[in-house]
């Protein structure tokens, strides 16, 4: 028990490190990716929804102590994007079929960079923040990149963890003759 | 049944995150930052470098086709370098014996901190195009907005606009947002000033320069001393682009920083020297 609680805890200084100071360096295109992201839906997928909310407390807990945006908006951003994955993944894309986790990434992916910016919109109202072109060029062009990433990690990994687990694998009832 | 737990569950985590957010504005949770700071950025520093290293040999993977035209330009230009090292050397000889002559004494009343760059910004950066960085010091080690901030061959890069206790926020030069004070030394000591400021991450705009002035490419930008935290003479970049319409009041250049700024891993903020 502890030792899970500890795994998961290293796992998610990991997850944040590599958000952190390793994507935002890699060349144009690549800093887009949501590595932090990717990685709670697929905790989602293969753990737990509870798991998966304290990965997104855990993560955007580091994230918001790194950042210069008002703290939270990480954590907000991060928890309520695994409330909308687990509600699309119980109620719609229930088969866990290879199509249902791209389709969730990439709604999830939409969903957080929509929370994400509205969060800074609403910050730069009241003067909290910059001013910053929110649903700009430049927005749509890094959102069509983290896009085109996660749901690139997602497919590799579905295929890893189904080659390492028996979780992601549909399950057919066999009626005895 | 299950449906009520869940929603049990999900008003639990809710509550967590307010107590976070809350503890946070209390400032209750700044030991616990600080420690969690102290303890990762060590390795975000090495995390950050091997991103840097991957970065730079992407980069030079894409530059190698130009290379054999920039070695040509380039020995072109060492020789001409060479030529005014020796006179800049007899030149400096010459400053120094006049110095010890006058018992003049520098007057440079400005510290240099070292700092380690531990990340670009996470995704919030990302609508400025990567062209910030994060460094490991802030308002503890007495770093505030407005300081410059130097690479290792001490060509300014950028400021610090914003400080935490433990990390600061510098923009960099190449940063729509960041502006600085800046002369551009011309032919016979000849300085005109102006403000530089980032345009699209790529390259940096001056504005601001009389129609009256005479500059030209290739002319070396630096700053110009205005900014009370920014001493002057800090090489900016030098002109690869002059606007000179007659229409207008100002003129504009732009300009090339010196060196990539994307390989920035140890940085110097010059800071104002306690008197």
């Amino acid at each position: 028990m502890y030792f899970k609680i500890f795994l998961n805890f290293i796992l998610i200084v990991i997850s944040s490190l590599i958000q952190f100071s390793f994507i935002s360096i890699l060349p144009f295109g690549l800093d887009n990716f949501n590595f932090a992201l990717v990685a709670l839906i697929v905790i989602l997928l293969v753990s737990s929804f509870s798991t998966s909310l304290w990965w997104a407390i855990g993560v955007g807990f580091l994230l918001d102590i790194y950042s210069f945006l008002p703290f939270g908006v990480y954590l907000a951003c991060f928890f309520f994007t695994v409330l909308v994955a687990n509600f699309l993944l119980v109620n719609f894309f229930t088969d866990r079929s290879l199509y249902s986790f791209l389709a969730l990434i990439f709604l999830s992916s939409i969903c957080f960079n929509f929370l994400f910016y509205f969060f800074i919109y609403f910050l730069e109202i009241f003067g909290v923040t910059p001013a910053v072109v929110v649903l700009g060029k430049i927005f749509w062009i890094n959102l069509t990149w983290q896009i085109f990433f996660n749901i690139l990690a997602v497919f590799v990994l579905f295929y890893v963890v189904n080659f390492v687990s028996q979780r992601l694998r549909p399950v057919f009832l066999k009626r005895k003759k | 049944m299950l449906k009520v737990k869940t929603k049990n569950n999900i008003f639990m985590f809710v509550a967590v995150i307010g107590l976070l957010i809350f503890l946070h504005f209390l400032r209750i949770l700044n030991p616990i930052e600080r420690a969690i700071i102290y303890l990762i950025t060590p390795a975000a520093e090495k995390i950050y470098s091997v991103g840097t290293d991957l970065r730079t040999a992407v980069n030079e993977q894409t530059d190698k086709r130009d290379l054999l035209s920039v070695v040509k330009n380039l020995e072109a230009k060492l020789n001409q370098l060479t030529i005014e090292n020796s006179q800049l050397k007899t030149m400096g000889e010459e400053n120094e014996k006049l110095r010890q002559q006058l018992k003049f004494f520098s007057k440079n009343n400005f510290n240099y901190t070292l700092a380690n760059v531990v990340s670009r910004g996470a995704l919030d950066d990302s609508l400025n195009q990567g062209q910030a960085v994060i460094i490991d010091k802030g308002k503890r080690d007495g770093f505030s907005a407005g300081l410059g901030v130097l690479n290792s061959q001490g060509a300014i890069v950028g400021k610090i606009i914003e400080a935490k206790e433990n990390i600061s926020k510098v923009c960099l030069v190449t940063n729509k947002g960041c502006k600085l004070a800046a002369s551009i030394q011309g032919q016979n000591d000849q300085k005109t000033s102006g403000v530089v400021e980032g345009d699209l991450g790529l390259t940096i705009k001056m504005d601001f320069i009389p129609q009256t002035e005479k500059i030209k490419i290739d002319d070396i930008v630096i700053t110009s001393g205005l900014e009370s935290d920014i001493p002057a003479g800090l090489v900016i970049g030098k002109i690869t682009q002059v606007d000179s319409n007659s229409n207008e009041i100002w003129q504009k250049a732009t300009v090339e920083s010196l060196m990539d700024l994307g390989n920035l891993t140890i940085v110097s903020v010059i800071s104002p020297a306690v008197k």
